[in-house]
């Protein structure tokens, strides 16, 4: 009975402590905060998006082309008669799709070689070190495009095309972090009572470079969304006609003098999130790691 | 200095070599069909013996090691391959489209330096001032619009305001100076201004460290002038981060251009990768980024080497 009323009184404990940490986010950072609330904000679209789209966001009306922003569509209408704000919506769902899907591939596969790589150290650590030097020594955005070429459209492949050049960043963070850890005491001391390796990494590395590897991927995630944005625009990213906000812009180049608007409101909604979650990371390696700070 | 030059020489080499590898096993290990991309099948039927033609013309017949072989022995007599596309080797497209990407890069980063260097020391010489607050600002800003929609609202802009839209064709540098410069100005602004955004804000920080340093006060103490501590004594030491984010800002940029090209219809080396996309030419797309890479290798050797004559402690390590 005392056993139990403890436990739950811990867990009790434990939760609010987890909301202070939260409500102490929001009183030390509250652009972080609003960047977060942005952020989760563009999420939940991307879930409900279908269901709150004020039109169909695929059905064309060329009575209504091109309209600047009314009532009835506060955004215009596109080329052929597509309700923009329903289209903003729905690419929503390509942007988070893309960019949380890339950053997860990305980081995960990054920090799993750099916590391999940090803790076998010697040869193999050099060899795979080298190995990232050479992914990072082409531009992201040129290697994407190459990546886009032999594989084709995609969303997986987009999401494959954007991991692999982000690899490299989380592979350094975890690495260095995985080669200080390697040295604690206790990690000796596991070694000492015939732990196995992959065990000890499991169970005592991996536990300690979480916090970091939520940083780096925070940090990671606007850049993923630019990039797929990037690659839409060239025409290199979901194929048509699902709505992204980087094809958007593209296709409205083309009626740039005639509808204006059209090339607004995609790159504000680009601009917007990626500014949300550069302060969403910024905020969140400011609290857990000041040490990352030139990340 | 010459001992320091020949070692970051000779590291270019294997780096260069490493990059083109991953290169060629990015191009042809992952799990895609270069031939079928071309023909453009979405599991839609395919003649087999066009396709056996196809994998024929582009070496995929043989085995992967002599395929590579082939590759990296081409590579190292600087072959880049030909384009199934122009039918011109990838150095003659090179050669018509650099120019324009050149100027716009070396604009670009001109632009992003006269801007962010003085913005910066300025910023942190008025520390917590209106000016502080609106290049900061800036910086943000600068770090989050991307450039493709500053590129279209720029365009935006003086197509509506000045009635100004981008020339049908550019003059190249050689050939007219001054009317290229002009005509990409407006590109190499859109191009620069981020990353004169990054190193704006580095140069405020890096600045503010510095002018706290004992050897900083100890010159003011011997009665130089404040310019002269600035210059001579701070700038110096100050300058050494900026320097060092300019290697990956290269990198952000040539990214940059292959979009900036794209929206300001300049026929550059970014537009031609595009192009060569589009006309689903392989052979171009993975000459051109092998091109981008020797650059990208080149650039950061350079900056190493600048690196090392503005800081001698660096030669020595």
């Amino acid at each position: 009975m005392t056993t139990a009323a403890a436990t739950v009184s811990t867990r009790k404990r434990a939760r609010e402590s987890s909301w202070t940490i939260i409500a102490r986010f929001f009183r030390d950072k509250p652009l972080g905060a609003a960047g977060a609330a942005v952020f989760f904000g563009m999420i939940i679209i991307a879930l409900i998006g279908p269901w709150i789209t004020p039109y169909d966001p695929l059905s064309t009306d060329v009575m209504h082309r091109l309209q600047g922003p009314s009532w009835a569509h506060l955004m215009g209408t596109d080329e052929v008669g597509r309700d923009v704000v329903s289209r903003v919506i729905l690419g929503a769902r390509v942007s988070a799709i893309v960019g949380i899907g890339a950053t997860l591939v990305g980081t995960t596969v990054g920090a799993v070689i750099g916590v391999i790589s940090g803790y076998v150290g010697g040869k193999v650590d050099m060899g795979i070190q080298r190995i990232m030097d050479m992914i990072m020594a082409f531009p992201g955005l040129v290697l994407a495009i190459a990546i886009m070429a032999v594989l084709g459209p995609s969303i997986i492949n987009v999401i494959l095309a954007i991991s692999i050049p982000s690899m490299p960043r989380a592979n350094r963070v975890i690495r260095s972090i995985a080669v200080s850890v390697k040295e604690f005491p206790y990690i000796e001391a596991a070694r000492a009572v015939g732990c196995r390796p992959w065990r000890i990494i499991l169970r005592h590395v991996i536990p300690n470079t979480l916090a970091s590897y939520l940083i780096v991927a925070t940090s990671m995630l606007g850049a993923a969304i630019l990039i797929e944005a990037s690659l839409s625009f060239l025409g290199l990213g979901i194929p048509p006609p699902h709505p992204s906000w980087g094809r958007s812009l593209s296709e409205a180049m083309q009626y740039m003098y005639k509808a204006p608007w059209l090339s607004i409101f995609p790159g504000l909604a680009i601009s917007m999130i990626v500014f949300a979650v550069n302060m969403f990371g910024d905020a969140l390696r400011d609290v857990w790691d000041p040490r990352l700070k030139r990340l | 200095m010459g001992g320091y030059i020949i070692r970051r020489l000779l590291w270019a080499i294997p780096t260069l070599w490493g990059a083109v590898t991953l290169l060629f096993l990015l191009m042809r290990v992952l799990p895609g069909d270069v031939a079928m991309v071309m023909l453009g099948s979405e599991g839609a039927a395919i003649d087999p013996v066009q396709l056996n033609a196809l994998r024929e013309e582009l070496g995929l017949n043989i085995p992967l090691w002599e395929q590579y072989a082939v590759w990296i022995l081409d590579f190292s007599h600087l072959d880049l391959g030909k384009s199934l596309w122009t039918g011109n080797t990838v150095w003659s497209e090179v050669a018509i489209r650099a120019p324009y990407t050149f100027t716009l890069l070396v604009m670009a980063m001109v632009l992003s330096v006269f801007i962010a260097i003085p913005t910066g020391i300025f910023s942190a010489l008025k520390q917590d001032s209106w000016l502080d607050y609106g290049l900061r600002s800036f910086a943000i800003a600068g770090l989050s619009i991307p450039n493709f929609w500053f590129g279209l609202l720029l365009l935006l802009l003086t197509v509506s305001v000045f009635r100004w839209s981008p020339p049908i064709e550019y003059a190249t540098i050689v050939a007219a100076p001054l009317v290229a410069m002009q005509q990409l100005t407006l590109p190499a602004i859109a191009l620069g201004w981020r990353q004169s955004a990054v190193s704006a804000r580095m140069m405020r920080s890096s600045m503010l460290e510095v002018m706290r340093e004992d050897y900083v006060r100890t010159a003011r103490s011997k009665g130089l002038r404040e310019r002269t501590v600035i210059i001579i004594h701070a700038l110096r030491n100050a300058i050494l981060p900026v320097i060092t984010i300019f290697g990956t800002e290269v990198l952000l940029l040539l990214s940059g251009a292959v979009i900036i090209e794209t929206i300001f219809n300049i026929p550059g080396i970014g537009r031609l990768l595009i192009d060569g996309i589009n006309h689903r030419d392989v052979n171009l797309v993975q000459g051109l980024v092998a091109f981008i890479t020797i650059i990208v290798i080149l650039v950061n050797l350079l900056v190493d080497l600048v690196y090392g004559w503005v800081d001698p402690r660096i030669r020595y390590e």
